[in-house]
């Protein structure tokens, strides 16, 4: 079974689940009481208990999730004791009879060869150990089994063992769901890896153009450029790290500016203001650059005798506050929405669409880009990033390590930097 | 002393200190001269930042105060003062650089992994913000009275009113240029009117041994008492007094005091002639006040055990300097691990400068100022010893630039500690973060110590900052030192660490406030808690560490590290809480004016 | 890191032998009513004396931990050294 199946699958189920929960919220609410019947409480409670052990099942098989989702399922049976395996090892355990830890990994084992549910009666010279009987059932993702959810208790095991399977089969789904998580967040750092290295195309070519003009007449300058240049792309196609300091990508934004200055000449004028003590941020990597981009090229390219550029960084306490502005023709803020929605056809935009995503990411909804334009008005782009996020860290400039984090470990063999 | 010039002092001071926050930024036009000004803050510069920001009214006003009222042993505060940054420097400052944390509750974050630490170590820099916040306002309150004559309150009201919207609106933007100037004020309002003094005091046909005991007024003294206090007298006097003594009213008659206890009614004015000893004053609840042994190092003060209120006080201030919230904040502005280090170095040498002044007005206050001793606002000797000693329009002229220094003091201080207390309320502690709720948090981060501050009404000034410091040291400290310096530290170790160490300090500094135990041991025990509270936090932290072995965070090596190495191996690891961009949450896109900037 | 440690100990412990011991010796100083000279003594160590000695200290670590530090980075393997090639100048 695959992932899209599984989840086709599974979405009736939670819809009859979502529809009955705001049934019985909106009778609750109604009353002012819950007064259901009794069949109704136990759908409730049910629906209930399953969902509070749902979060920590949707972060992957782990001994912390693991745990806290076996002291949130074990009301769903009533039975002693409830374990979460893995394939070869005990993740979870709650309740009593602790001891019996290697019988239940014994049936596991039995399981995984024949990857069927497996009851199991256990012997104990305690008689008052209240574990008799035991129910292994697998927990399946994309057709391996992963583990087994452990049912333990005095009762009847025919019945135990179906509840077992059916609970199992939930699991299993919950943590397909997280792998299916994990695969898109995988994704969208592969497209953000692959987005942000990206200059423009045109950039490139504009650049060169305007070094080339200057061979001849200024050959000095041209080598000042051309040095810039490598310099810009070489931080540009840089692969180790998400992040870099404020100081950083602001001295990008300097070469980038000096060579666009290369083109426009006096046309253009800069204004920075810079408060040193936002230098050490940890910013994500390439973020200012694309907005500077983008107001030169609102600010400038667009027919406009003389533009002006500002970028501002300040210290807020706990965060710094980075404004690129530009006094350009600005623009309708529909027809902006749209560009950034991808409408108006899909190269335009991407550079701030994308900056947006990664501090959408990194830092939460509060702090994407926020645009202030209008016709005639200019534009002016905020950023606020804290200055301390927990797993953000800066890599040091130059730093000759590759990636090796968890998350980035696939995207690719460590790049060489041998000389 | 007079109003005009000290009015005309604060003002500018606080003019001064809103320009310079103004023009902190630095603005370039061409881009490329950009990077040789202003790459990162030069060690220098941010050392004296800190600097600026750490020496606060309690260093500017209290010790001299202290030392004037008890004595050489109050010569411990400035050094302990200065000994917590070595402290800070060899354990603290390149690691906690390095963890890229911005605040302890960061700390506690990066190194724990745990959203409860963070919570806890968030509501401990709250309080100690706002122990620490107190005397500040205190100082604002006395030096105020003094220079323009207003009531007690009206200093603590005026730093809200000007800290407030300053922090509220961002305003102090170049902050570290602002407590760089801060700093050179300071320095410079004691250094110049301390060679003046000293000239004077030279020129005295009577430098009289301070060290004498008791002091005696040097010439005719008149004397208004505030408060009513008690007063012991070891060898007869004379004086002429109008108002009530021991109960009977006087009307300009002379008086004559019998060795005793007198009670001197609020409103008094008494007049000493020339050479009389002056009289003790007794706190209200009995004690024998510290003056007597003004002289001895230890033997005496404040209470009966003065080696363990010594080491109360070393301990303290040696260990707390770590855990002050605005002090770690500004180690973030330096580039890296090394820097913070040489900028602690100088920030040592810079604080170590400064102390030399404050003992020096204390040992003249004595001299020439002993009227304070008796009515108990020793905080005032910087204040009026220019006027006392060199007089005149100079002497004016040196007790308004002291008065500038003093409201440096003050507001460099509270605008820090207002800033990193607001910072963990909004962030950490009010319901639902975000950056709208940093005006709140600001308005609460102000409100709470200025309600308590008038509502509390004395406290000596350098005693609270010390209480402050014991409840950092008892807390923070251990925290910091087993954190970066110990793998076996868990989440839950460090919670009960820091409520167990943090938590029996607060009580004790509340007890000592409220004051239901007033003598004896316990007293002792509960005004110096440090001694016993911060062994308290080591262990309780290592114990629960020990008992919780399996909770040791995954990712302690990795952070380890990256606290300890130059040059970090482990790269950064990828955002914890990575999750897909949500496409039903546009940016915000606005016209310009439309809406409240944000 | 193990030697980083040590070495703040060591440094801290000089801190302690220097200052942390001085309550102890002014306890054992004469009475100042009989020898007031002990009690200029105790103005120049506290008043003065400690803090040139405090800076002292802290630079000698400084210098200190910045050998261990450089140590440490050469064992990594000559990452200093590309470092300093490969970075700007």
């Amino acid at each position: 079974m695959n992932g899209p199946a599984l989840l086709a699958a599974a979405a009736p189920v939670f819809a009859a689940g979502l529809a009955a929960g705001h049934l019985l919220a909106r009778r609750g609410g109604r009353d002012g009481t819950h007064r259901g019947g009794p069949v109704e409480r136990a759908t409730f409670r049910t629906l209930h208990t399953a969902s509070a052990a749902a979060p920590p099942l949707r972060a992957g098989l782990t001994q912390d999730t693991a745990r806290k989702a076996v002291r949130r399922l074990r009301p769903l049976f009533g039975t002693a004791a409830l374990a979460l395996t893995a394939e070869d090892r005990l993740l979870a355990w709650d309740g009593p009879g602790r001891h019996h830890a290697d019988t239940a990994l014994g049936s596991v084992r039995r399981l995984l060869e024949s990857g069927r549910t497996q009851t199991f009666a256990v012997r104990c010279p305690d008689p008052d150990c209240s574990v008799r009987r035991g129910a292994a059932a697998p927990l399946t993702v994309d057709g391996r089994v992963l583990g087994a959810l452990v049912v333990l208790g005095a009762g009847e095991s025919v019945p135990a063992a179906r509840a077992t399977e059916e609970v199992a089969r939930w699991v299993s789904v919950q943590l397909e769901l997280a792998e299916l998580d994990r695969t898109r967040t995988g994704l969208i750092e592969a497209e953000i890896r692959a987005l942000r290295a990206q200059i423009s195309p045109h950039f490139v070519y504009n650049s060169l153009a305007a070094i080339a003009s200057f061979v001849r007449t200024d050959p000095e300058r041209a080598r000042d450029l051309l040095l810039e240049f490598a310099d810009f792309t070489r931080y540009s196609f840089r692969r180790h790290g998400d992040f870099t300091t404020l100081a950083e990508e602001l001295r990008c934004v300097e070469q980038f500016l000096e060579l666009v200055r290369a083109r426009f000449g006096q046309r253009l004028r800069v204004t920075l203001q810079i408060a040193p003590e936002v230098l050490p941020v940890a910013v994500p990597f390439l973020c200012l650059q694309p907005l500077v981009e983008n107001a030169v090229k609102h600010g400038l390219e667009e027919g406009v005798a003389r533009g002006r550029i500002g970028i501002t960084a300040q210290d807020e306490g706990a965060t710094a506050r980075i404004v690129v502005e530009d006094d350009g023709v600005g623009m309708e803020p529909d027809r902006l929405r749209r560009i950034l929605r991808g409408e108006d056809g899909p190269a335009a935009g991407v550079g701030l669409r994308n900056v947006d995503e990664r501090l959408r990411q990194v830092y939460g909804d509060d702090h994407g880009l926020v645009i202030e334009t209008g016709v005639g008005a200019g534009t002016r782009v905020t950023i606020r990033i804290p200055k301390y996020r927990p797993g953000v860290h800066s890599a040091p400039p130059g730093s000759p390590r590759p990636v090796t984090g968890p998350a980035s470990a696939a995207a690719g063999p460590p790049s060489p930097r041998r000389r | 002393m007079n109003q005009t010039y000290g009015i005309a002092a604060v003002s500018a001071a606080v003019v001064g200190t809103l320009v310079t926050g103004s023009a902190g930024l630095r603005i370039s036009r061409t881009t490329s001269d950009f990077y040789v000004a202003s790459r990162t803050v030069p060690p220098y510069l941010n050392a004296m930042a800190i600097s600026g920001e750490y020496l606060s009214a309690a260093s500017f006003l209290g010790i001299a105060g202290l030392v004037a009222a008890q004595g050489v042993e109050m010569l411990w505060f400035p050094v302990g003062y200065a000994a917590g940054y070595l402290v800070l420097l060899v354990f603290v400052a390149a690691p906690l650089r390095r963890s890229g944390a911005y605040t302890l509750p960061d700390f506690a974050d990066a190194r724990l992994e745990s959203r409860a630490a963070r919570r806890v170590a968030g509501v401990l820099v709250v309080g100690v913000g706002w122990l620490y916040l107190l005397p500040q306002l205190q100082g604002a309150g006395l030096t105020l009275g003094l220079v323009t004559g207003a009531p007690r309150w009206f200093g603590a009201l005026l730093v809200a009113v000007v800290v407030t919207p300053a922090v509220a609106a961002g305003g102090m933007r170049g902050i570290t240029f602002v407590q760089a100037f801060q700093y050179c004020l300071k320095v410079t309002a004691l250094l110049v009117p301390a060679v003046f003094l000293l000239l004077a005091w030279h020129g005295d046909p009577r430098p009289a041994e301070a060290l004498d005991e008791p002091p005696t007024f040097r010439r005719h003294t008149q004397v208004t008492v505030e408060t009513t206090v008690r007063l012991r007298v070891e060898t007869p006097l004379r004086a002429v007094a109008t108002g009530a003594v021991d109960g009977r009213r006087h009307d300009g008659d002379r008086l004559s005091l019998d060795p005793g206890v007198h009670e001197v009614r609020a409103g008094t004015t008494l007049r000493f002639p020339a050479g009389t000893p002056v009289p003790e004053r007794e706190p209200g609840d009995g004690r024998r006040a510290g003056a007597s042994s003004w002289a001895a190092p230890l033997s005496g003060g404040r209470d009966d055990h003065p080696l363990y209120t010594t080491y109360g006080l070393i301990f303290a201030t040696f260990l707390g300097t770590m855990g002050l919230p605005h002090v770690l904040v500004r180690f973030y502005t330096n580039p890296d691990g090394r820097a913070a280090r040489h900028t602690t170095v100088i920030v040592l040498a810079l604080v170590g400068g400064f102390y030399l002044l404050p003992p020096l007005y204390g040992l003249l206050g004595r001299i020439y100022a002993p009227d304070l001793l008796l009515t108990g606002t020793t905080d005032a000797a910087v204040l009026v010893l220019p006027e006392r000693l060199v007089g005149g329009t100079l002497g004016d002229l040196l007790g308004a630039l002291i008065a500038a220094g003093a409201c440096a003091a003050f507001l460099s201080t509270a605008s820090g500690l207002v800033l990193s207390v607001a910072g963990v309320l909004g962030q950490d502690l009010l319901p639902s973060p975000g950056v709208r709720h940093f005006r709140p948090a600001t308005l609460l981060a102000v409100a709470v110590p200025v309600t308590v501050s008038v509502a509390a009404g004395e406290l000596p000034v350098a005693h609270a900052v010390g209480l402050a410091f014991a409840v950092a040291a008892s807390s923070f400290c251990p925290l910091l030192l087993l954190g970066i310096w110990w793998r076996g530290l868990t989440a839950p170790g460090a919670i009960a660490g820091l409520l167990t160490g943090g938590g029996s300090a607060l009580t004790a500094v509340a007890l000592t406030i409220a004051g239901p135990v007033t003598d004896g041991w316990p007293h002792t025990l509960l005004a110096w808690p440090a001694v016993w509270s911060v062994p308290l936090g080591f262990l309780t932290m290592i114990l629960v560490s020990l008992a919780t072995r399996d909770r040791i965070p995954p990712g302690t090596e990795a952070a380890m590290a990256r606290l300890h190495l130059p040059e970090p191996p482990v790269p950064p690891n990828p955002p914890a809480g990575t999750r897909p961009p949500r496409s039903d949450h546009p940016m915000t896109i606005r016209r310009p004016g439309a809406g409240p900037r944000t | 890191m193990r030697r980083q440690l040590a070495l703040s100990l060591k440094t801290f412990g000089m801190l302690v032998v220097l200052l942390g011991l001085l309550p102890l010796a002014f306890t054992a100083l004469p009475d100042p009513a009989v020898r007031p000279g002990g009690t200029l003594v105790v103005w120049a160590v506290l008043g003065v004396a400690a803090y040139p000695a405090l800076v002292v200290i802290g630079r000698w670590y400084v210098v200190r931990a910045e050998r261990v530090e450089g140590d440490t980075a050469d064992r990594a393997g000559g990452d200093t050294a590309d470092r300093a090639e490969g970075g700007r100048r």
